[in-house]
């Protein structure tokens, strides 16, 4: 917890860390995408900028940046614009908070749910602005968008709900505290229920955000939110930026409920000597690790499924995802009686 | 109250949808207007004009010899085919009898470029589906099947090889050896083409059922290639004994694909296709193996044609391609025309469109394999 008189300073300094956590994380998975991508299509990858092409995303970013124009010019889009810009920090701080060593959420009871609230909110903020767009393709996806998120975050909190149990509570620190370094001390490895259930949340991750295979039709990406069509340009950026980022938050989240989070082991501990600094840097580390392994599987998986259609998508969340969560969360209870 | 629109897209009338003539998910530059019930395309109007180039306009300007250099303009893709429907038809005025050898090299050209067209086709599917591996994969394979184009004609795709009474040159050294290491290798890659889309559960699921062509609209538009083949595997002009060249090769008689869902449905015709290219690339094994010694070309100038209509078909990979042409006894032709396998398909679009959901749009389309070149000359 952030006590005492220099609250504002820890605040300040923990927020640094999550963020640049957060951003590593963003750097490694967008370069680990396009090379992992170019690999399994039997192609270089970026190569040129840097070393591997590994300053690829840091010259995306500015190729974007010059394309689109400063920040100022985003607020033109109009109060559907203000959703998806407020949406996402909200949905990144909310989901970094139990990275932190000390939070205001951290001991609060139910807190481990905020983030998928805000998921939701951030999710539907991008519904709000797709919809604005008006055009057929933009309208459609907004309303995929919606049911999709309706039928992913039932299973989602179910799943949370059973990873909670096997901790013992809902706030965040219980959390932390149920799961040790080794993955045998993972609550994804307690029991077949706690690893289905984690399985069950990193699908819902997959469609509550529309990626790839329940991404649907390509029709939108392709057309309307072309990043040359204008002012659609600029949202389009907020799109891709969002869908970039929320599956990271996303999979932060799954890391810490059912992988162990930051935990380091005992030796790694000992070598940090006590000094904070590096200690913060060793679970940078660690997560950043755990992230790319996770980031690199779904690589894997969604480019080489084929993209399956929307109604597939709900099919598979009501009829597989919510049904096998409500029997995971009985077979938990059972369990502990 | 109007909330961004929303009680016009829910609430009311069916949506007014346009797109084109440049959109990613059309095969080729036309305007579509659907009409859409919810995400389901009520009713399509088809508008085309959009690429004409004067093509057939241009073709009567040359001299017979010399039109062959503009039939590649045609349908780049699969360009061999117009050259040799072209050829056959003033072959046939000419009365000419070719080499076995020549025979030979046109099945050669013919079949390296059904395999390139075929590989293209199921490439842009493999796209629409959303499966980027498996669209690399078959770019791949495709970029060895234009190399060897280039082997052997200094082009990729628009070679200008064939000429009347004959082929440009000989097939160029080494080339025969390389075409059957190429077509090994492509046998053995479509294992992994079965992998990623034929046999995975989400692909089949996506499609089966899905883009059906019955034989009833088949035989209301007259649709050829591989809505018909598929359908009735006894329709391919090469083991019909029609198309010249291909008694050098064991008849190979396209085997009946069943269907996993609906037969002439969208899987049906990809599976077919991916049959066919096999049968290609085992028939160019073949061919490689025994292509007849002799000479590749009937030695004469060909200048004038004997007056009369005549016309020739061929088995092209969208189907069949009918051309005749008409000569006054001199050295041009008088008239030409042009019968496509696209003209029937992009005339039963709007038939075939309706029930499409709008999220499958552009796998429906793409898998029609409809060029517009060769219907708008």
């Amino acid at each position: 917890m952030i006590t005492g008189s220099n609250w504002w300073e820890q605040l300040q300094s923990q927020g640094v860390t999550l963020l640049a956590t957060l951003f590593l994380a963003i750097y490694l998975a967008s370069w680990a995408d396009m090379k992992v991508g170019a690999d399994l299509q039997a192609r270089v990858g970026p190569n040129r900028a840097g070393r591997a092409g590994i300053l690829q995303p840091l010259a995306n970013f500015l190729r974007t940046l010059l394309k689109v124009g400063p920040i100022s010019k985003v607020r033109k889009g109009g109060a559907s614009h203000l959703w998806w810009v407020h949406g996402l920090p909200l949905f990144m701080m909310a989901a970094v908070v139990p990275v932190s060593s000390g939070g205001p959420l951290l001991q609060a009871p139910l807190a481990i749910f905020t983030p998928l609230a805000l998921g939701l909110l951030f999710s539907w903020s991008g519904l709000l602005m797709a919809w604005r767009l008006e055009c057929v393709e933009t309208r459609f996806w907004a309303i995929r968008q919606a049911a999709l998120s309706l039928a992913a975050i039932p299973p989602a909190l179910l799943s949370v709900v059973v990873a909670g149990l096997e901790a013992g509570g809902f706030e965040w620190a219980k959390i932390g505290q149920s799961q040790e370094f080794l993955p045998s001390g993972w609550i994804l490895f307690s029991s077949p229920w706690a690893f289905i259930a984690g399985l069950i949340f990193f699908l819902c991750g997959a469609l509550l955000f529309s990626m790839s295979p329940f991404s649907g039709a390509p029709l939108v990406g392709h057309s309307a939110l072309s990043a040359n069509s204008g002012k659609i340009g600029v949202r389009e950026v907020w799109i891709s930026a969002g869908r970039r980022l929320a599956p990271i938050c996303w999979n932060l989240m799954a890391l810490e409920v059912f992988m162990g989070g930051s935990h380091l082991p005992a030796g790694l501990l000992a070598a940090a000597h006590g000094l904070p600094i590096l200690e913060t840097a060793f679970r940078i580390l660690l997560l950043l690790l755990k992230l790319q392994c996770i980031d690199i599987g779904i690589v894997l998986v969604s480019r080489t499924l084929p993209v399956v259609r929307v109604e597939q998508s709900y099919d598979f969340a009501w009829r597989v995802l919510s049904p096998a969560a409500v029997l995971c969360l009985m077979a938990q209870r059972l369990v502990m009686r | 109250m109007s909330v961004g629109g929303f009680e016009d897209t829910v609430f009311s009338d069916p949506i007014h949808w346009t797109i084109g003539p440049f959109h990613p998910i059309l095969p080729s530059p036309f305007k579509l207007s659907a009409q859409l019930d919810g995400e389901i395309v009520s009713s399509a109007v088809v508008h085309s004009g959009f690429s004409n180039r004067g093509v057939l306009e241009v073709l009567r300007r040359q001299t017979w010899g010399k039109a062959i250099a503009v039939l590649g303009r045609v349908d780049p893709s699969s360009s061999v085919f117009s050259e040799w429907a072209y050829c056959l038809a003033v072959e046939k005025a000419l009365g000419l009898e070719l080499h076995p050898r020549t025979l030979g090299i046109r099945v050669v050209m013919a079949e390296v470029t059904r395999i390139s067209a075929h590989l293209y086709q199921l490439s842009r599917i493999a796209q629409q589906a959303g499966s980027e591996v498996a669209f690399h994969f078959m770019l791949r394979e495709r970029e060895q099947f234009l190399d060897l184009m280039e082997l052997v004609s200094g082009s990729r795709q628009s070679p200008t090889f064939l000429r009347i009474g004959g082929v440009r040159d000989d097939v160029s050294e080494g080339f025969l050896e390389r075409l059957q290491e190429v077509c090994h290798r492509l046998l053995e890659r479509v294992t992994e083409y079965n992998d990623l889309l034929t046999y995975n559960e989400a692909f089949v699921r996506r499609i089966s059922g899905k883009g059906v062509i019955s034989s009833q609209l088949v035989r209301r538009h007259g649709i050829t290639g591989i809505p018909l083949k598929a359908i009735h595997t006894n329709q391919d002009l090469r083991w019909l004994g029609q198309a010249p060249g291909y008694e050098l090769v064991q008849h190979q008689e396209s085997s009946r694909v069943p269907p996993v869902g609906v037969e002439g449905d969208l899987h049906h015709r990809f599976v077919f296709c991916l049959q066919e290219m096999t049968q290609s690339a085992r028939l160019l094994q073949e061919l490689a193996q025994h292509l007849p010694a002799g000479p590749y070309r009937i030695e004469g100038a060909f200048d004038r044609v004997p007056p009369g209509n005549f016309s020739a078909v061929v088995e092209a990979p969208r189907g069949r391609l009918r051309v005749e042409v008409t000569s006054d006894g001199g050295d041009r032709p008088i008239s030409l025309s042009w019968q496509s396998p696209s003209v029937a398909l992009l005339q039963a679009l709007p038939e075939y469109l309706r029930g499409a959901s709008i999220e499958d749009l552009g796998l429906w389309l793409m898998s029609l394999d409809l060029q517009i070149g060769e219907v708008e000359l």
